[in-house]
């Protein structure tokens, strides 16, 4: 995750303990500074396995025989409750020619079943109050996300809509045609007229050649504009199944009710057990790469990024540690080098936990009269200086606390909670991988960082996007 | 992702403990959840005190207050909060400025020492200042790249003209680079004063422990306060006004259609947000999402929403076409608001958005933070206690009548604003003609032309 700067916290942080007003504690023992716990023991009840994420906190996860996977983590701060459904199906299981299909068909979820006709999923989610109705795709995943006061009627409510559109949907040449310019309108909004979404769109086209990250999420105006219904129901037919699916429920809800209705909805649904299909691998990038942009902004930008290995890469919680040494923190080394300088307004860093090998992307807006050169020189002397030197054991201590301090706020939230849960379970096959990278980040020693910095932020592997004011 | 633009907002209040030692207020809200505690230092009076010529001072203050006091340097400021595990950030708004913090529970006490050595005795050095201008001003630039927030910006400097209301929270690039020490200090005299302060905080802490914070600054900044009230806006648009803000290489534009709204203490807010909801506050069942969006595919994102103070800011609406669209969509939108003045909503639109409204009311309230935000809302505008708490009641009490007698007396199409972040050569013409205006009528403003 790219996490912006301004962020502050932490370093000599003593122990950090989440706590919460779950009733049912874990059996397992929590690592008292860490919060984690101590072992992933997985232990079973019933249908579920039940594992110990943070603090008090304990998940439940089954597994439907159709393949869909339900993760339950009862939170009765509130009287509400998170539910996200996750597919694995991103722009990642596009083909060339048909860019922006996994988020065009995200919208047409919202169109109507073959039991509810268009508008009613809105309308019968909004009269029961729904709070946060929304979908995202990204590289790898589509999400739909609600959360609901609590009540028996409501989760009844849900899942039977969420189940529905899972096996009943139907895209007609109509409304997939006025969707598609909806989509085209939001591309504009995102790319065409965002100086931001160009660099961004440019940084990945130019340093993928060959993997799906090559292209946009959003897709291409000419791939959208030829695009059909049918391509769409394909779709919907090949990746949408609940093999691929997973249902998490965060909030004041009883697990076992839950599992109860899941039943009911979705174990009916059958698995297609589609694969993935032969997903091109990137080659390794043999030398440098720039793109400079005359954009419509005022002052320069300067992105840059260098090839790392998939999000269930070992060096993965070392990269985590080096984007809150690099830019977390007013007192972190990009900090201090370009902002407290004089020469930046903004720097920020960090990976994207994707599937298949990715970036490591450092973004700096510049002031108003300072040069490119100037500012990529000098991320370059502090990406130098991890290599040449050790980091001195204070300065890890407080990235580590600082990346603690994040992971608690995200999870301090019913919807946060469902986002890691699903997020894990969904990159990693296993959510428990996220805890555990938690737990590695902690461990992560200077010689670490050094030994990542060397391999990994090496000139050839270097992508870099600059952007500047266009004269008119 | 599945944008719908949700401008309405509700609240409710839970139980606070609130007490009034001398002249600020504290109000603290036990949370055992985390071993952390939030702290919000409110002051009433923020951009819109900024004197003429001088927009952005009340921002720079904030900031510069953050960058070292009698006894530290903005690094030891830093390293100090790095040392405690805690965060604080200012912000300013166009009524009230805000110090957010939150701290490791067993730090509170340092934390808030320095705090007050912040609110206290700032010390404002005339190099951090020439440094905060370069960053503030470059920082403006940038934002000029985002569209969506560059034509709500423009909107309020051109609807507000003269008064408080016009002035950017970040201030003017101009003004800015003209600003000094003694322009900085001046704005401090002025605002900074505990009679002006709300302090709300809430965590793994008791209110015993926050109040040391609170006599310190009354003890020091115990002058009153010289906040200037706010008039109300009276200059309204005399016709139906249209400015394009020419941006080159637009394919889309970003639109904001808006009147004169109403004042937070207004007694018909609560049927006009009911109104909204149905209009385009946050509903995918909204009329405006519903035509625009929809059945045209004109627009990713169309909503509707007011913008609240102590005085009548705006109701508005906005949303995003492409090129071609822009004439037709900016007319049915104008259509949509006749049509809304002259008819009001159906009974089923009603049902609707009551229920929706009092349902989700639950997430208004379901934190200590979002009570605590709603317990500042309500102490800056002057709301009586409980305003938020009682919220879905006012909803649930309100009548199809109401509502609509309320919106045939507010809607006011004559008298709006459109604004258009757009390239001109490309938009004018056929902006013009979709409204039935000639095309001279339309203003063009360069977009960045503060």
């Amino acid at each position: 995750m790219l996490n912006k700067t301004s962020l502050r916290i932490a370093c000599a942080m003593t122990p950090f303990l989440l706590l919460s007003s779950c009733s049912h504690a874990p059996l397992v023992k929590m690592n008292q500074k860490t919060g984690l716990p101590e072992t992933a023991e997985i232990s079973k009840d019933g249908d579920f396995e039940v594992i110990p994420v943070v603090g008090n906190f304990v998940a439940k996860r089954a597994k439907l025989p159709n393949g869909l996977r339900l993760i339950v983590l009862k939170d009765d701060s509130s009287p509400t409750f998170a539910y996200q459904t996750w597919f694995d199906v991103g722009s990642r299981n596009e083909v060339v020619g048909k860019t922006g299909l996994a988020h065009l068909f995200e919208h047409l979820m919202f169109k109507g079943t073959k039991n509810h006709k268009e508008g009613e999923f809105d309308a019968l989610l909004e009269q029961a109050g729904v709070e946060g109705e929304n979908a995202f795709t990204t590289n790898d995943h589509t999400v739909y996300i609600q959360e609901l006061p609590k009540s028996d009627d409501n989760l009844d409510l849900i899942m039977g809509l969420e189940s529905d559109r899972m096996v009943n949907l139907l895209v007609n040449d109509q409304s997939f045609k006025t969707e598609r310019e909806v989509v085209q309108n939001e591309r504009r909004f995102r790319k065409e007229n965002s100086p931001e979404g160009t660099m961004y769109q440019t940084l990945f086209e130019t340093a993928f050649t060959t993997h799906p990250y090559h292209w946009p999420v959003i897709g291409y105006e000419q791939d959208l504009n030829i695009m059909s219904s049918q391509d769409a129901r394909d779709f919907y037919e090949r990746y949408y199944s609940p093999d691929r699916a997973t249902v998490v429920v965060v909030g004041d809800v009883n697990a076992n009710d839950v599992l109860k209705k899941v039943k009911k909805y979705y174990g009916h649904i059958l698995a297609k057990n589609t694969p993935d299909g032969n997903i091109p691998v990137e080659p390794e990038q043999k030398a440098q790469r720039r793109r400079r942009l005359h954009l419509n902004i005022q002052v320069n930008k300067v992105w840059m990024a260098y090839k790392v290995p998939g999000a269930d890469s070992p060096d993965t919680p070392v990269f985590e540690l080096i984007q809150g040494l690099l830019t977390d923190g007013m007192n972190s080394r990009l900090n201090r080098a370009l902002i407290d300088s004089g020469i930046a307004t903004d720097v920020s860093s960090g990976s994207f936990s994707l599937k298949d090998p990715g970036l490591f992307v450092i973004m700096t807006d510049l002031q108003k009269g300072k040069g490119t050169i100037l500012a990529e020189s000098v991320i370059q002397r502090e990406l130098d200086r991890l290599k040449n030197s050790l980091v001195r054991d204070d300065e890890l201590n407080r990235a580590k606390n600082l990346i603690r301090f994040h992971f608690y706020e995200r999870m301090s939230t019913a919807s946060g909670k469902a986002n890691f849960l699903g997020q894990y379970e969904s990159v990693y096959g296993n959510f428990q991988a996220g805890i555990d990278l938690q737990r590695k980040i902690q461990e992560v020693t200077p010689e670490m960082v050094q030994d990542v910095a060397k391999r990994y932020f090496v000139t050839r592997h270097l992508t870099v996007v600059v952007g500047t004011p266009k004269t008119h | 992702m599945k944008n719908k633009l949700k401008t309405i907002s509700i609240w409710m209040m839970a139980c606070l403990l609130a007490s009034s030692a001398n002249a600020a207020e504290l109000y603290f809200e036990k949370d055992t959840s985390l071993p952390l505690v939030y702290v919000t230092v409110a002051f009433k009076g923020g951009a819109a005190q900024d004197p003429a010529g001088k927009n952005g001072v009340t921002d720079i203050m904030t900031k510069l207050m953050l960058r070292g006091t009698k006894e530290k340097t903005k690094q030891q400021i830093d390293l100090a909060l790095d040392q405690l595990g805690a965060n604080l950030d200012v912000e300013t708004r166009a009524e009230f400025i805000t110090f957010r913090g939150d701290v490791l529970s067993e730090n509170l006490k340092p934390f808030l020492e320095l705090l007050g050595e912040i609110i206290s005795s700032p010390s404002f050095q005339s190099r951090e200042l020439e440094k905060l201008k370069k960053e503030q001003i470059s920082g403006i630039l940038d934002s000029l790249s985002q569209d969506r927030s560059l034509v709500g910006l423009r909107f309020d400097e051109t609807f507000f003209k003269g008064h408080p209301y016009s002035k950017a929270n970040s201030g003017r690039i101009a003004d800015i680079q003209s600003l000094t020490v003694s322009d900085v200090q001046k704005q401090y005299d002025r605002l900074i004063h505990s009679n002006q302060m709300i302090v709300l905080a809430t965590g793994n802490a008791s209110k015993s422990s926050v109040e040391p914070f609170v006599e310190t600054v009354e003890k020091t900044r115990n002058t009153p306060a010289q906040i200037a009230p706010l008039p109300d806006f009276t200059n309204t648009p005399k016709k139906l006004r249209v400015v394009i803000f020419d941006k080159p290489d637009r394919t889309q534009t970003q639109v904001v259609i808006g009147q004169k709204g109403v004042p937070f203490t207004s007694t018909d807010l609560d049927a006009l947000q009911l109104a909204n909801y149905a209009f385009g506050g946050g509903s995918f069942q909204a009329r405006l999402m519903v035509e625009l969006r929809v059945k045209r595919g004109w627009t990713y994102g169309a909503g509707s929403g007011f913008k609240l103070g102590s005085h009548a800011h705006t109701w508005r609406i906005s949303f995003f076409p492409k090129n071609a669209d822009t004439p037709p969509a900016i007319a049915e939108a104008m259509n949509m608001v006749r049509e809304l003045k002259a008819h009001g909503i159906t009974q089923a639109e009603f049902d609707a958005a009551k229920r929706s409204l009092v349902n989700s009311a639950s997430f208004s309230y379901n934190t200590p933070a979002k009570r605590m935000e709603n317990k500042l809302t309500e102490k800056i505008f002057g709301l009586p206690d409980g305003y938020y708490r009682d919220f879905a009641d006012r909803i649930e009490a309100l009548k199809l009548d109401d509502v609509n007698r309320a919106i045939e007396s507010f809607v006011d199409p004559d008298h709006m604003m459109i604004g258009v972040v757009a390239t001109a050569s490309v938009s004018k013409a056929d902006i013009a003609k979709a409204l039935h205006i000639p095309e001279k009528q339309i203003e063009v403003q360069d977009y960045r032309k503060e």
